[in-house]
């Protein structure tokens, strides 16, 4: 795959009175309980990730599982207790308050849920603000950001304030706002969970069109597991601060870690989720027909379940195996 | 469904042993517990002690320990700490001194600072004292290698020698050229290892600062010298103020010290702008202000004051971009009677009303400003950093329990008496609050907000100024709307340091018990804080929208051009014609004699009563067709009634006379009230019953009922009013000017001979260690040691200033009235919060009556009960109502809809649903309002010493004049504690309480 953008190793986020001492003393690697009896509350423990360049990776958890600690320690929002952050070969938890600004008004950009405009400047300003407070002249950063505002798809209304605007439409500004200084790493956390769900889902069809234009590397937060196989890459669960499972969709549906992570995966439509060449059988000689290995079972199921034989799976014009209308039933109504 | 079985295998915790019950006191036995050992001291030294204390509060019996039970023997306190034999103190301390009294004395004498007079210490043991100091602090400081240490061992050498200890070293006898040369050096070194502007520009400062305290004599360096010159800068914008609103401001010209600043900044700021933005506007006006400079330099300017039209017109304006047509009528309406109503000057030149109130508008907006950017400054750093932050918030709980009189002692010894000192001493006041609002509004700042200016990339500065400030910006100009507030309330109180205006007039009335005249200025000062209170809440209500894309400039800009044309036009109108550039003598009109006729109608000629003339039958006949055709046209018998009222206060003046009508005008105030009355209740039966019919029976049960009230009350007014015509008619006309002041002055000589003064006599008896036992066990039965141990400390603290007969005779006034104003208060505060629309008007009502500066509540008290303790505390009750209104119907509105509709549905009546849900819940917040009435009350008191000095208020106004600051200030320490100790017990309480009914969690 491609080249890691952002790293974090070990990362930890504890609350309470001097948590690098106690982390110190416990080896740097406490235990759930020696944490509580500490009078600690860890955010975060241990979570290792890597987010390559490009792909969209989903933290998804409850609420309080830490997946926002998780974030802004990864963007040193939050100062983290303990690990290490690599942005791009870069220390970031060496960088200088300087270097950090720097790095911010270049290379990041974040999406909150609920929107954080400034409520005292209007839709243009908001847009602006990262330009402006790198000091862009007027006429530029004018520019800029009309063309931005054309782009996520608010056309004329630069001079309305956000509160003249709808929740979608204020996200928008958000999106827009964390896209002025076209970043490299694109934050986002939660940003469609305080929308209705038809809005939602518009804007996640928005975001899709602008993820294909502007192939960011992007970390987004979402307690909603359906949002998060429509947009991911690859998806971290997260419980209790620290990472139960990172992977595709697919591996968490058909190798859940935990029962953690099957509860989530429980009441997904697996059919569309799936790929032939999961399900497959070893190859038959009595195979009728051939599916591609890589489609989704939903969109090879009527060949398979018309077919009276075996259907053979191809992968790069060889037949890998075999799969029967038995393993497609049953991979689609598996039982509860 | 999958979100449940998750969190069930997260919580495992294990269920925590259950506590044995504690064994609970009741009600009654905490009550025998609290007040048993009071009532028994009380009695024992009632009976033992009491008469042997003389009139002026001197024990003169033997036994110690019964004076010590009263309170702390004067004797001691002053002994005690009278070290190092000074015999200035035996001269300077009071009659009713303590130590701490004694050493605010320090001040009196400006010794405090200039320690090598004040600290002059014995050597011997201080000596020995200081050299273990030193070398504990310096071997700490070499241990550590901590900068704390250093400063402290650097500190206490200071001390030392700047009490002489180290005399016998032959050291230079200034201290500060040392403390200079420590600094420098420090800076020095530092900006070297750092290389950063900061320090640079820090060491060159100091350097500069060290060079011009060398090349001044010894003794210009002194604080007091220094605090004079920060308070001269106050000068400067006072002066432009009052001359661009009264006298003119002039001559000036450049080399004059802040304009050649101010010219400088201005001239290169504009320059600066006009390069940046290549904008010609902006190089022409930098043009013109260098040739306004250049011209100054032969000629100086003299800038003439504006015009009142001119002034009117800005406020009609500024209202009307703030908050529509009502406000820019209130604006205007206020310089209206600032420029017309007031006796006209007795000579020529002399200070009319319009120069007074512009006085302290500009005192006003001079002090606004500053205060809103101190006070905001200090709360900005106070939000920011945590140790400032609880170092300030106990320092301002302190400062907001002092009386005001308190801020103006410190201001008189250091400043002076002069009218900039009274404009410091209300700037000091109004900063707590701005900075209150300041900490609470930058960290109600929503996280995210705070979070996308980090990620947008912004310094610390920029978060400061482009984020923080902003998101903050509602609650900023709440604060500066309390600000506003606050400098109005201290506007007649900073008189007694000598700020001039309408506080200064008011106060010189007021002691010469000018009723009327007290009233006409306190008037203009309440129409001055309502019209400023609601101009700067509209200041915090505007949010900014959009214009659509092509307005033309005259639509986008409305304020500015009609501001622009008000200026104009108004300097023009006053080149041609004078009155309009100042009120002439005989347009002012002063209203108040009627103020006295409507307390006294015997003392005056009542001289409102017979204004005649053409040139007001005039506008009356006007406004009179104006309401009357209203009245026609919409119907509305508001209308009606407003033409009622101007017809018959026109006659009441006698513009009528020419009509012959009958000379009995109270008849036909009756028969105009009956009728009105009679119409008014009979349009409202029809309109019942037409609505009654239309709904049905069904839908509105309740119609008949409020038919047969209705038709009740109506009954009751038209008999009323009628009896009372009839009963008119009957007396001759003379009789019916009755002196209400007969009624309330003989009730007054009741109220005070059967119940104030015994009760006053009773609390004077009280003794100190009763007192702060009763407080501190109510303590420790609401939340253990803690409220206990801060209670009873601050009891027993007052006993130690050695104001105790005094404090206590505070207290007694405060009981009574705090009693009076919550049996009046709590009740009509349930009465307003059972409707809706009954609360929005009393809502509206309360707003108004805050609005008021508390001496307002001094007039009617004077007015009907003379100078006396009766007025004294109806002033009290008045004033301190309003707080437990208010907080009686937030508490009964604030219980949870759910409960009340539990409670309905359980079939309570309404009044069961009062006693037996919201009002046990709305207790706390009750409790809460009680401490607010005790607060206001504890202010009010102290004002009142405006016109009766008692207790403590006296030991604080005597010592103005002649600015005994250890005496005030030990005084206002004493107020502040009564204040804190029934605060601490009350909002522990409230606090426990709203825990326990689940309101706060």
């Amino acid at each position: 795959m491609n080249q890691s953008k952002l790293v974090c190793r070990n990362l930890w986020k504890l609350y309470g009175p001097e948590p690098e001492k106690f982390l110190a003393a416990h080896g740097g690697n406490p235990s759930a309980e020696t944490i509580k009896e500490g009078g600690y509350i860890p955010a975060v423990r241990d979570a290792s990730l890597e987010v390559h360049e490009g792909e969209i990776l989903v933290l998804m958890g409850l609420s309080g599982s830490g997946k926002s600690t998780l974030v802004r320690c990864m963007s040193r929002l939050i100062e983290p207790t303990a690990g290490e952050i690599d942005f791009d070969g870069q220390d970031l938890r060496a960088a200088s308050e300087r270097e950090l600004v720097e790095l911010r008004r270049h290379k990041m950009g974040m999406v909150f849920q609920h929107f954080a405009l400034f409520p005292q400047r209007t839709v243009l300003e908001n847009v602006a603000f990262p330009l402006e407070v790198q000091g862009v002249d007027r006429e530029t950063r004018r520019t800029k950001a009309l063309e931005i505002i054309d782009l996520v798809g608010l056309h004329g209304r630069g001079d309305f304030y956000p509160r003249e605007l709808s929740g979608g439409q204020q996200q928008r500004v958000g999106i827009g706002r964390s896209l002025a200084v076209e970043p490299d790493v694109w934050f986002l956390d939660e940003p469609f969970s305080a929308l209705d769900a038809l809005i939602r889902r518009d804007m996640q069809d928005e975001f899709l069109r602008l993820q294909s234009t502007l192939q960011k590397t992007i970390i987004f937060i979402t307690h909603d597991f359906d949002e998060a196989i429509r947009l991911a890459d690859r998806i971290a669960i997260m419980r209790d601060g620290a990472i139960d499972q990172l992977g595709t969709a697919e591996e968490l549906i058909t190798n859940p870690s935990s029962d953690y992570v099957a509860a989530f995966t429980k009441n997904v439509p697996k059919a569309k989720l799936l790929r032939v060449r999961t399900l497959m059988g070893p190859p038959t000689s009595n195979a009728q027909g051939e599916v591609e290995g890589s489609v989704f079972v939903a969109s090879a199921a009527h060949q398979i379940l018309h077919a009276t034989a075996p259907v053979g799976v191809v992968q790069d014009g060889e037949v890998v195996g075999s799969i029967t209308a038995a393993q497609v039933t049953e991979a689609l109504f598996e039982a509860e | 469904m999958s979100d449940q079985t998750v969190s069930e295998t997260i919580d495992t915790s294990d269920a925590a042993p259950v506590d044995r019950p504690k064994k609970r006191l009741s009600g009654l036995q905490k009550t025998v517990i609290a007040l048993g050992p009071f009532l028994i001291l009380w009695f024992t030294w009632w009976r033992l002690g009491s008469q042997k204390i003389s009139r002026t509060g001197k024990y003169e019996g033997e036994s110690a320990a019964l004076e010590w039970l009263y309170r702390t023997p004067r004797t001691w306190t002053v002994d005690w700490f009278n070290f190092a034999g000074r015999d200035g103190f035996a001269s300077v301390s009071y009659k009713a001194s303590g130590w701490v009294n004694t050493w605010f004395d320090h001040l009196r004498y400006e010794e405090l600072l200039q320690f090598t007079v004040a600290w002059h210490l014995p050597k011997g043991p201080w000596l020995a004292i200081l050299a273990v100091g030193l070398i504990a602090t310096g071997w700490m400081a070499w241990r550590t290698q901590s900068a704390r240490w250093t400063a402290g061992a650097v500190f206490l050498a200071l001390l030392g020698w700047s009490a002489d200890l180290l005399d016998f070293l032959q050291i230079s006898p200034t201290p500060w050229i040392y403390v200079f040369l420590t600094i420098a050096v420090a800076t020095t070194v530092r900006s070297l290892q750092t290389q950063k502007f900061k320090w640079i520009a820090a060491t060159a400062s100091i350097g500069t600062i060290g060079w011009v305290a060398l090349q001044t004599k010894e003794e210009s360096f002194n604080v007091k010298s220094f605090f004079r010159l920060v308070a001269g800068w106050l000068e400067f914008p006072l002066d432009v103020t009052e001359g661009l609103l009264i006298s003119g401001y002039g001559p000036w010209h450049l080399p004059n010290m802040p304009w050649i600043f101010i010219f400088a900044l201005l001239i290169s700021g504009g320059g600066w702008l006009a390069w940046q933005r290549r904008s010609t506007a902006w190089a022409i006006s930098t043009l013109l202000l260098g040739w306004a400079a250049a011209v100054s330099l032969y000629e100086p300017w003299h800038i003439p004051s504006l015009p009142w039209v001119v002034i009117a017109g800005l406020f009609g304006v500024v209202g009307w971009k703030l908050g529509g047509w009502r406000l820019s009528l209130l604006s205007t309406g206020f310089i209206l009677y600032a420029a017309f109503v007031g006796e006209p000057a007795e000579q020529v030149g002399a200070e009319t009303r319009w120069d007074k109130t512009m006085i302290t508008l500009s005192a006003v907006l001079v002090a606004v400003p500053i205060a809103a950017f101190l006070g905001g400054l200090i709360g900005l750093v106070a939000a920011k950093r945590r140790r400032v932050e609880q170092f300030l918030i106990p320092i301002m709980n302190l400062t907001q329990a002092f009386p005001h009189f308190t801020f103006l002692i410190p201001i008189g010894v250091f400043i002076g008496i002069s009218h900039k000192a009274g404009v410091i001493a209300t700037i000091a006041y109004a900063i707590p609050p701005m900075a209150r609002v300041t900490i609470l509004g930058i960290q109600g700042i929503s996280n995210e907000v705070i979070e996308a200016g980090i990620m947008g990339g912004c310094t610390r500065r920029q978060m400061i100024w482009k984020v923080e400030l902003p998101a903050a910006r509602q609650s900023l100009l709440v604060g500066v709307n309390q600000v506003v507030m606050e400098c109005l309330a201290m506007v007649v109180i900073a008189s007694f340091v000598g700020t001039a205006g309408l506080g200064q007039d008011l106060l010189f009335r007021l002691t010469g018990l000018h009723i009327g005249a007290g009233v006409e200025i306190g008037i203009a000062i309440v129409v001055m804080a309502i019209t400023l209170d609601r101009l700067s809440q509209a200041l915090g209500h505007l949010q900014p929208s959009h214009h659509a894309i092509d307005v033309p400039f005259w639509k986008r800009h409305p304020f500015l051009l009609a501001s622009g044309a008000v200026v104009l036009g108004g300097l023009v109108t006053a080149q041609i014609w004078d009155a309009a550039h100042r009120v002439p003598n005989s347009w002012m009109w002063g209203h108040e004699a009627f103020w006295e006729w409507l307390v006294d109608k015997g003392k005056t000629d009542v001289a409102w009563w017979s204004l005649s003339g053409e040139r007001w039958l005039i506008p009356l006949l006007g406004v009179m067709g104006l309401t009357g055709w209203r009245t026609w046209s919409s119907r509305s018998y508001r209308w009606l009634i407003a033409t009622v009222l101007l017809t018959l206060s026109g006659w009441s003046v006698g513009l009528f006379d020419f009509l012959h009508l009958s000379g009995k005008p109270w008849i036909y105030v009756f028969i105009a009230c009956g009728l009105t009355a009679a119409v008014y209740g009979c349009v409202a039966l029809d309109k019942l019953k037409t609505t009654g019919n239309d709904v049905g029976n069904t839908a509105r049960p309740a119609n008949s009922e409020i038919l047969q009230s209705l038709q009740f009350k109506l009954a009751t007014v038209v008999a009323t009013i009628a009896a009372l015509g009839w009963v008119t008619l009957r007396a001759n006309e003379e009789s019916f000017t009755v002196n209400i002041r007969d009624y309330t002055i003989s009730f007054r000589d009741a109220l005070e001979s059967w119940i104030l003064l015994p009760m006053r006599d009773a609390y004077l008896t009280i003794p100190w260690v009763g007192l702060a036992m009763l407080f501190g066990v109510v303590g420790y039965l609401i939340n253990g040691r803690r409220p206990a141990l801060m209670a009873a400390g601050m009891i027993a603290f007052i006993s130690l200033t050695g104001f105790w007969w005094q404090a206590m005779w505070n207290l007694y006034q405060l009981t009574f009235a705090v009693v009076l104003a919550v049996i009046f208060g709590v009740p009509f505060g349930i009465w307003a919060a059972t409707r809706k629309r009954r609360n929005a008007t009393v809502q509206v009502l309360l707003d108004f009556f805050q609005t008021f500066p508390s001496f307002v509540y001094l007039f009617p008290a004077i007015m009907f009960f003379d100078v006396s303790e009766t007025a004294i505390i109806v002033a009290i009750v008045l004033s301190a109502s309003v707080p437990a209104i208010r907080y009686t119907i937030f508490g009964i509105q604030n219980v949870p809809e759910p409960l009340v509709e539990a409670s309905t549905m359980a079939g309570c009546t309404p009044r069961q649903t009062l006693w037996k849900v919201k009002l046990p819940m709305a207790v706390p917040e009750i409790m809460l309002g009680i401490n607010q009435t005790i607060m206001f009350g504890l202010f009010m008191v102290m004002i009142a010493g405006l016109i009766k000095t008692t207790g403590l208020a006296r030991e604080l106004i005597e010592a103005q004049p002649n600015i005994d600051s250890g005496r005030a200030i030990v005084a206002g320490i004493a107020v502040a504690c009564i204040g804190m100790a029934s605060d601490v017990l009350i909002s522990e309480w409230a606090d426990k309480r709203k825990r326990q009914l689940g309101l706060i969690s």
